[in-house]
C-alpha cells in the first residue's frame, strides 16, 4: 500500500468511525436523575461520632489538623471539667477538604470518619465551613464498641487502675511491695 | 584530656566527661531520658547504651555512667547497643497508659520520639499496667504519674538542683512514685522547670493544659520581662494567645531554667480587659485618627507654651528601642523632661547603679554560679530577682560560701549566713563580712539591691567591689531598666516633672509604656498633678490606671508580639523576637452563631482584629505628623542603626537574637550626682515607730506579671511583715489583722513575725490594691485593728 | 419615488441578513457542541431548554455580563477593535451571496444578495484577507506571549492559503467568465461546477477550512500549547465577537463553498424552494466541517504549511491549467 493510499484509506476510516459514534447511545450518566452506585468504601463527608455511651469520642488530639494536608481542620482543645478533653470548638472547612481521609486514619479515638454522603454543595463559601454541632453525629458510626478511654490508663471513663489491663492504683502510703 | 574513637571519630574531651557528652562533641546524638547537662548522669534510664569495642571498658554499657578514657572506642550503631536500646524503650512502655492524644506532652515528648525511633510499634507485654494515684499539685503543674518512667529527672531538679524539699521519690522499683506528701502547691519558686524537665508528660504547664499542641504554637526566641535577669525563654503563641512559655538555653544567663514568674507571667497578654483600641477623648477611634490628635495636642501645647510643655517619661519595661525613638522625639521637639521610670526614686539608685558596672567587676548570672563566695547586701533574691537564688544554690553546691546581709529574713533554698541589717547599715556589716572572708577567696561576687539600699549602700558595694577585686551584680527592677537608665542619664526624674506639671509648666505628657497613676509612690500627688494636665498620651499593653485616665490612648505590643532589646543588669543587650502578631485572640472572639456556641465568628477577616503595634511605630508617626525629619525612625533595621551610632551601644550592631548577647557599659560620664533621695532608702525618718519598707515578692508584684491571672493565684494576702521581739514589745502576735499608719496614710493587713528580720523595720510586699508603696521609707506606728 | 426603493431593499436585506446570520452562529455553536457530543458518545448541552434549545442564549447572556479585561500591557486602541474587525469582515462577505432565486414583489424584482457586486468572488478574497487582519492585530495587542504567537501563525496561515483558495476559485470564475456571484449560480443551473471541477472544490473545502482556523487547522488558537492563542487575553463579549466571527465564518463559507461549486440555490421543485436547497446544500458543507473536526486531529505547523505550499499550491495551479485545457477541448462555456 502506498502511502497516499495509506492516508486516504485513514482519512476515511476516521471520518467513518464518528459517523458511525454518531449513532450511539451516549455513555454519559445523567448525574441528578440517574446517580451511579457508590463503593462500599465511599468517604466524602466528614462526621464526628460518639463513643457507645454517648460521650464525645473527639478528644480534641489534633492529629487529624496535623495530617490533613490542606489545613482544613481547626479546633481548640479545652478539659470539660472533669479531665476529659474535648474539642471547645471544631471546624471543618469543606470548601478546602479534599476528602483524602488522612484525618480518619490519624484519628486515635475513632472520631472522625468518613460517610458516603457527597452531595453538599453551598452557594456560598462560608457555608461549606462546619462547626461541631454540624458534624458531631448521635452514633458510633463504624467501630461500635471503641472507647478511648477505656484503654488509655488515665482514668476518666473508668477510675485509674479498673480498666481490665491494670492493676489497682499503687499504694504510696505502703513500703510493702 | 582524654582521646577516645567513637563511631571511628577521633574526639578529646576534658576530664571527667561522660562518653554520652563526647559522643554529642561529635554530633551523635544517642537517646537518653535521665541525662541532663545541668543535672548530669544516674544511670535510671539504661538507654544511651553503647558498644564498648576497646579500651578499659567492655561490652554494651549505658554511656553516661562511663567516664571518657583514653584508649576507649565506641559504637553507638553496634547491633547489640540497638538491639539494647530497642528493648530498653519496650520495657519503658510496658506500663505506659498510651493516651498521647490527651496528653499535653505529645508532640514534644521524648518518649514518644524514642519509641518510635527505636522502632518500638507494637505491644508485646500482655500483663497489667501498674497505676497511680496523681496528685494535685497546684495551678501551675499537672501530674499525670501513670505516664512515668523513673528517670529521676523531676527529683533531681527538684531537690538537688532548686533545693525544694516539699517533692521527692517515695516507694521503690517498678512502684516509684516521685511527688509530695499530700496534695497542695509546689513550694519552689522554679517547680515550672519540672514540665521542661521531665521527658515524658507527667509533669505538663497546667496554664496550658490541653490549650494547644507544640506544632501549632507560633514561637520566637526571646527574653523574660519579668525581671531584670534577661533569662531566655520561648513564648509560644496560638491563634494570637500567648498560651505556652518554655526555657530557651543562654549559658550565660539563666543556663537551661527559668523562674515561674517568667514561665507563668505572661497571662497579661491575652487578659480580657487589655487595652486594645485606639482612643481619643474616650472613643474608640483608627490609629490614623489617633496619632492626628496627638499630633493636634502636642502641636499645639509647644504653640502655645513652648517646648518645655512637653513631658515624655519612657519605662524599664519595655524595649529600648521604644525608649531610644521616645528619646529622639524629645530631642526632636527639644523637649527636656524625659526620663524612664516613674519610681524616681529607684531610678535615681539605678542609674547609680547602672554607671558603676564595669567590665572589670561586672559578673554575668552564671558567673554567679561559679563564684566560691557570694556576698548579698540588701537583696532577697528569690523575690526580686529568682533565677539569682538558682544560681546561688549552685554556687552553695559547690561549696560557695553565702552571706546576706539584709534587714529582711530572707528566704533561699541552701544555707546561708544570713547577717540581719538596716539599710543605713549595709555597707558598714558588707565591710565587715569581705574583711573576714576576701582572703580565702579566688572569686567573689558582691551582689547589691537597688530597691531597700540606700545610695551609699550601692555606692559601698561598688567601691568594695573595686578596692578588693571582687565581682559586682546589681539586682535591678525590670527588664530594661538598664537600657532605660543609660537613656535617661543624668536627665531628670519623674519627681521633677511632677513639680513641673503641679506649676503649670507641664501641659502634655506622654506615657510610654509607663503607669505613672499607678507607680508613683505617692499615687495622691500623681493623681492631682496629671489631673492639670491638658492632654496624656499613653502607650501600653496593660490595663494600667494611666491607660484607662489617657486622653489618647495607643494600644502597644507586648515583649512577645515585637522585635526589640532589652538590657539586663549585667549590661547584657538581648535581641527578642517577634512570636505572635497581636490581636484579639480568636478564641475570645465570641459565638459566631447565636449562643450558645463557643466557636469563634463565621466572618472572614482581611485585618488582624484588635491590632496593636509596637510603640516606636506610633512614635515615629507622631514625629512626622509633627512635621519631624525622621526617616530613620521608619524601620527597626533605622533605628537600631541610630542607636549604635551611640558609642555605648555600639555593641548592639553585631546583636543576633539567639545569641549570647552584646554587653553595653553605662559609662560613668553619665552618672548622676548622689544626691540623697528624699526618701526611700536614704537617711531613714528619725522618730518614733518602726521605718517601714515596701518590698518585692517572687509573684504580685512585679508589675507585668500583677497582670497575669495565674501569677496572681500565688500571691499572698497582704501583710506586713516584723521582729518577733518588735511586734512582743507592741503586743502583736502573728497573725492578727494591724494597721499600719504614718499620718494619714493607713494599711490594713496582717501581721507576720520573724525572727531574723532586723530589728526596727517593717516590711509589706507592693501587691495590688494594697499601696504599701505609699508608705515606704516613712515611720509607722502598727496596731491592732479594732473590729 | 423609484430612486430610493432599491435603497431601501438593500437596507431590509441587510438587517434581515445580519439577524439571521448571527442567530444561525449562535445554533451553530449549539449544533456543534451536540454533534461533537454524540461523534464522542456524549449527550452535550442539555439543561438549558428543551434538548438545551436556549444554551447559546445563556451562552451569550453569560458573555455579556462577564467582565471586560484590558490586560496592563495591552495596546488600548487595537486591542478594542480587533475583535470588531474579525467579526466584521466574516459580516460583510454576507453581503455577495446569493441564496435564492430573485422574487418579484410589487412589480420589483428582487435579487437575493444584498448586494450584486460584479467582482463579487474578488470582494470574498478580499474580505478573507482582512479578516487576518483581525487575527494579526488581537495577537500582538494582547502584550502576552501566547497571543502573539497565536497571532503569527494565525497569520502565516492565512495568508498560505489565501493562495490556494484563490486559485481554487480561478476555474469557477474561468467557466462563468464573470466575477458576480449571481453569474457564477447562474452558469450552473443545470450542471453544478463540482462536477466540472472536483479537484477544485476539494481544494476549496481544506483551504476554506485553514482560513476559518478550526481543527485540523487551529493553529492559531492551539489551547494545549498556547493557551488559547491570539484571544488568550480576551474576555467578555469581546471574546464572544471572536467567537461569532468563528461561526459566522462556517456559515459564510459553506455558503460560499455551495454557491461556487454546489449550484447555489439551484434545486428541483419551485423557485421558493431555492433557499431550502441553497440552505440544505449549506448545512451539509458546515456538518462536513465539524464532523472534520470530531475526526482529525491538529496539524503540526510545518505540516501545515507543507501542506499549503508545498501540495495545495502546486495542486490548484496544476487544476486550472486542467480545467482551462479541458474547457478548451470540450468547449465549456465562456472559455
Amino acid at each position: 500500500m502506498s502511502r497516499s493510499t495509506g492516508i486516504l484509506k485513514g482519512l476515511f476510516e476516521a471520518f467513518a468511525t464518528t459517523l458511525r459514534e454518531m449513532f450511539r447511545k451516549p455513555v454519559t450518566i445523567q448525574y441528578p436523575e440517574e446517580k451511579k452506585p457508590l463503593s462500599a468504601r465511599a468517604r466524602w463527608r466528614i462526621v464526628l461520632t460518639r463513643d457507645p455511651d454517648g460521650g464525645e469520642r473527639c478528644v480534641a488530639c489534633y492529629l487529624c489538623s496535623a495530617v490533613c494536608p490542606v489545613s482544613c481542620i481547626s479546633m481548640q482543645s479545652a478539659d470539660r471539667g472533669d479531665g476529659r478533653r474535648y474539642p471547645e470548638w471544631f471546624r471543618i472547612n469543606f470548601g478546602r477538604c479534599i476528602l483524602c481521609g488522612m484525618c480518619e486514619e490519624a484519628c486515635p479515638t475513632l472520631a472522625i470518619q468518613l460517610t458516603p454522603d457527597y452531595e453538599f454543595c453551598k452557594y456560598k463559601a462560608l457555608d461549606m465551613v462546619y462547626e461541631k454541632e454540624d458534624l458531631l453525629i448521635d452514633g458510633t458510626g463504624k467501630d461500635p464498641e471503641y472507647n478511648f478511654y477505656k484503654h488509655a490508663g488515665i482514668g476518666i471513663v473508668n477510675p485509674k487502675g479498673k480498666n481490665p489491663d491494670e492493676y489497682g492504683p499503687v499504694d504510696i502510703r505502703s513500703n510493702m511491695p | 584530656m582524654p582521646k577516645l574513637i567513637i563511631d571511628g571519630l577521633e574526639v578529646e574531651v576534658p576530664e571527667g566527661t561522660n562518653v554520652l557528652e563526647a559522643a554529642k562533641k561529635l554530633g551523635i546524638v544517642i537517646p537518653h531520658f535521665c541525662y541532663h547537662s545541668a543535672m548530669g548522669a544516674v544511670g535510671a534510664c539504661r538507654l544511651c547504651a553503647m558498644k564498648f569495642v576497646e579500651g578499659p571498658v567492655k561490652g554494651v554499657q549505658v554511656s553516661c555512667m562511663i567516664k571518657a578514657q583514653d584508649g576507649m572506642v565506641v559504637e553507638t550503631a553496634d547491633p547489640d547497643a540497638m538491639r539494647a536500646r530497642r528493648m530498653v524503650i519496650e520495657w519503658l512502655m510496658t506500663n505506659h497508659p498510651h493516651d498521647c492524644p490527651v496528653c499535653d506532652e505529645g508532640g514534644m515528648c521524648l518518649l514518644q520520639d524514642y519509641t518510635i525511633a527505636g522502632g518500638h510499634g507494637r505491644r508485646r507485654y500482655k500483663g497489667k499496667k501498674r497505676t497511680y494515684l496523681s496528685q494535685y499539685l497546684g495551678e501551675f503543674i499537672e501530674q499525670e504519674m501513670n505516664r512515668c518512667i523513673q528517670c529521676y529527672r523531676c527529683h533531681r531538679f527538684y531537690r538537688d538542683y532548686a533545693g525544694g524539699d516539699d517533692f521527692g521519690t517515695k516507694k521503690i522499683a517498678n512502684r516509684t512514685f516521685f511527688g509530695r506528701f499530700k496534695d497542695g502547691w509546689l513550694e519552689s519558686e522554679f517547680a515550672g522547670n519540672l514540665a521542661d524537665v521531665c521527658p515524658t508528660g507527667v509533669f505538663t504547664d497546667k496554664t496550658c493544659h490541653f490549650r494547644a499542641r507544640p506544632w501549632e504554637l507560633e514561637t520566637a526566641p526571646s527574653v523574660c520581662p519579668h525581671c531584670s535577669l534577661g533569662c531566655n525563654l520561648t513564648p509560644g503563641a496560638k491563634l494570637r494567645e500567648l498560651m505556652l512559655i518554655k526555657a530557651r538555653e543562654n549559658p550565660k544567663v539563666n543556663g537551661w531554667f527559668i523562674c515561674d514568674r517568667g514561665r507563668f507571667g505572661g497571662g497579661f497578654a491575652s487578659r480580657g480587659d487589655r487595652p486594645r483600641k485606639f482612643i481619643v477623648n474616650r472613643q474608640e477611634t483608627n490609629r490614623d485618627e489617633a496619632v492626628g490628635a496627638a499630633v493636634k495636642l502636642i502641636s499645639a501645647a509647644i504653640a502655645r507654651y513652648g517646648p518645655g510643655s512637653v513631658a515624655l517619661t519612657g519605662s524599664p519595661r519595655t524595649s529600648l528601642e521604644n525608649n531610644h525613638v521616645l528619646k529622639k522625639l524629645a530631642d526632636m521637639l527639644k523637649a527636656e523632661n524625659i526620663c524612664f521610670s516613674t519610681e524616681p526614686f529607684r531610678d535615681m539608685k539605678e542609674r547609680r547603679a547602672v554607671s558603676l558596672l564595669n567590665a572589670g567587676s561586672r559578673r554575668s548570672l552564671r558567673d554567679v554560679e561559679f563564684s566560691d563566695l557570694i556576698i548579698s547586701a540588701g537583696a532577697d533574691p528569690v523575690n526580686e530577682a529568682p533565677m539569682l537564688a538558682l544560681m546561688m544554690r549552685q554556687a552553695a553546691r559547690k561549696g560557695a560560701r553565702v552571706f546576706v546581709i539584709d534587714p529582711r529574713p530572707v528566704r533561699l533554698p541552701f544555707a546561708f549566713t544570713h547577717i540581719p541589717a538596716l539599710p543605713d547599715e549595709l555597707a558598714e556589716k558588707l565591710a565587715g563580712v569581705l574583711n573576714e572572708t576576701r582572703n580565702d577567696s579566688k572569686n567573689p561576687v558582691i551582689i547589691c539591691g537597688t530597691d531597700i539600699p540606700g545610695i551609699d549602700a550601692i555606692d559601698a558595694c561598688a567601691a568594695a567591689a573595686g578596692r578588693l577585686n571582687c565581682g559586682l551584680f546589681y539586682t535591678l527592677s525590670s527588664a530594661n531598666s538598664f537600657g532605660a537608665a543609660v537613656l535617661a542619664g543624668s536627665g531628670p526624674d519623674f519627681g521633677a516633672m511632677l513639680s513641673g506639671m503641679e506649676g503649670g509648666n507641664i501641659r502634655v505628657l506622654i506615657a510610654l509604656e509607663s503607669d505613672p497613676l499607678g507607680r508613683y509612690p505617692d499615687k495622691e500627688r500623681a493623681a492631682r498633678a496629671l489631673k492639670k494636665l491638658d492632654s496624656l498620651i499613653v502607650m501600653d499593653y496593660l490595663p494600667t490606671d494611666t491607660a484607662k485616665a489617657a486622653d489618647v490612648f495607643f494600644p502597644a505590643a507586648a515583649y512577645a508580639e515585637m522585635d526589640g532589646i532589652f538590657i539586663n543588669n549585667e549590661g547584657r543587650a538581648q535581641g527578642f523576637s517577634r512570636a505572635y502578631i497581636p490581636g484579639i485572640p480568636v478564641n475570645s472572639m465570641g459565638p459566631g452563631r447565636t449562643p450558645p456556641e463557643l466557636h469563634p465568628p463565621r466572618e472572614f477577616f482581611s485585618e488582624v482584629p484588635g491590632r496593636s503595634f509596637p510603640a516606636w511605630e506610633y512614635l515615629g508617626d507622631i514625629a512626622r505628623g509633627l512635621g519631624m525629619e525622621c526617616n530613620n525612625l521608619e524601620s527597626l533595621e533605622t533605628i537600631r542603626a541610630t542607636l549604635s551610632e551611640d558609642r555605648r551601644f555600639a555593641p548592639l550592631a553585631a546583636l543576633h537574637p539567639e545569641s549570647e548577647g552584646a554587653l553595653i557599659t553605662a559609662g560613668q560620664a553619665d552618672r548622676p550626682k548622689a544626691q540623697t533621695p528624699p526618701s526611700a532608702g536614704g537617711k531613714p525618718d528619725t522618730g518614733e515607730g518602726l521605718l517601714f519598707y515596701a518590698v518585692e515578692l517572687t509573684f504580685g508584684t512585679e508589675e507585668i506579671s500583677a497582670y497575669s491571672g495565674k501569677t496572681r493565684l500565688r500571691a499572698p494576702e497582704p501583710y506586713v511583715l516584723i521582729n518577733s521581739a518588735d511586734a512582743a514589745g507592741l503586743g502583736l502576735k502573728d497573725g492578727e489583722r494591724v494597721k499600719v499608719s504614718s499620718g494619714k496614710s493607713a494599711l490594713s493587713c496582717v501581721l507576720k513575725t520573724s525572727a531574723s528580720c532586723a530589728k526596727g523595720a517593717a516590711f509589706a510586699p507592693r501587691l495590688t490594691g494594697f499601696d504599701a508603696a505609699a508608705l515606704s521609707g516613712k515611720r509607722v506606728n502598727i496596731t491592732k485593728e479594732s473590729v | 419615488m423609484n430612486s430610493y426603493i432599491p435603497w431601501l431593499i438593500i437596507i431590509i436585506k441587510a438587517f434581515l441578513i445580519l439577524f439571521v446570520t448571527l442567530t444561525l452562529a449562535a445554533y451553530m455553536v449549539l449544533a456543534e457542541r451536540k454533534l461533537l457530543a454524540r461523534m464522542q458518545d456524549r449527550y452535550g448541552p442539555n439543561r438549558v431548554g428543551p434538548f438545551g434549545l436556549l444554551q447559546p442564549l445563556a451562552d451569550v447572556i453569560k458573555l455579556i455580563t462577564k467582565e471586560d479585561i484590558l490586560p496592563a500591557q495591552a495596546d488600548r486602541f487595537i486591542y478594542l477593535i480587533a475583535p470588531g474587525v474579525v467579526a466584521g469582515t466574516v459580516l460583510l462577505t454576507f453581503a455577495v451571496v446569493p441564496f435564492g432565486a430573485p422574487v418579484k414583489i410589487g412589480g420589483v424584482t428582487v435579487q437575493m444578495p444584498v448586494i450584486d457586486l460584479n467582482v463579487g468572488a474578488l470582494y470574498f478574497l478580499a474580505m478573507s484577507s482582512l479578516g487576518v487582519y483581525g487575527v494579526a492585530l488581537a495577537g500582538w495587542s494582547s502584550g502576552s506571549k501566547y497571543s502573539l504567537f497565536g497571532g503569527i501563525r494565525g497569520s502565516a496561515q492565512m495568508i498560505s492559503y489565501e493562495l490556494s483558495m484563490g486559485l481554487a476559485l480561478v476555474p469557477v470564475v474561468m467557466l462563468t467568465g464573470s466575477f458576480s456571484l449571481n453569474d457564477i449560480v447562474a452558469a450552473q443551473s443545470n450542471v453544478p461546477f463540482v462536477v466540472y471541477s472536483p479537484l477544485a472544490f476539494v481544494i476549496f473545502l481544506v483551504s476554506v477550512a485553514a482560513e476559518s482556523r478550526r481543527i485540523p487547522f487551529d493553529l492559531a488558537e492551539a489551547e494545549n500549547e498556547l493557551v488559547a492563542g491570539y484571544h488568550t487575553e480576551y474576555s467578555g463579549m469581546r471574546f464572544g465577537l471572536f467567537y461569532i466571527g468563528e461561526y459566522v465564518n462556517i456559515i459564510v463559507l459553506s455558503a460560499l463553498a455551495v454557491t461556487f461549486y454546489l449550484g447555489g440555490w439551484h434545486g428541483p421543485g419551485p423557485s421558493w424552494l431555492s433557499l431550502f436547497w441553497f440552505f440544505l446544500k449549506a448545512a451539509a458543507i458546515a456538518f462536513f466541517f465539524i464532523w472534520m473536526r470530531a475526526t482529525l486531529p491538529r496539524l503540526r505547523y510545518d505540516q501545515l504549511m507543507h501542506l499549503g505550499w508545498k501540495f495545495l499550491v502546486p495542486l490548484s495551479l496544476a487544476n486550472v491549467l486542467l480545467t482551462g485545457f479541458l474547457a478548451l477541448i470540450f468547449h465549456w462555456r465562456n472559455v
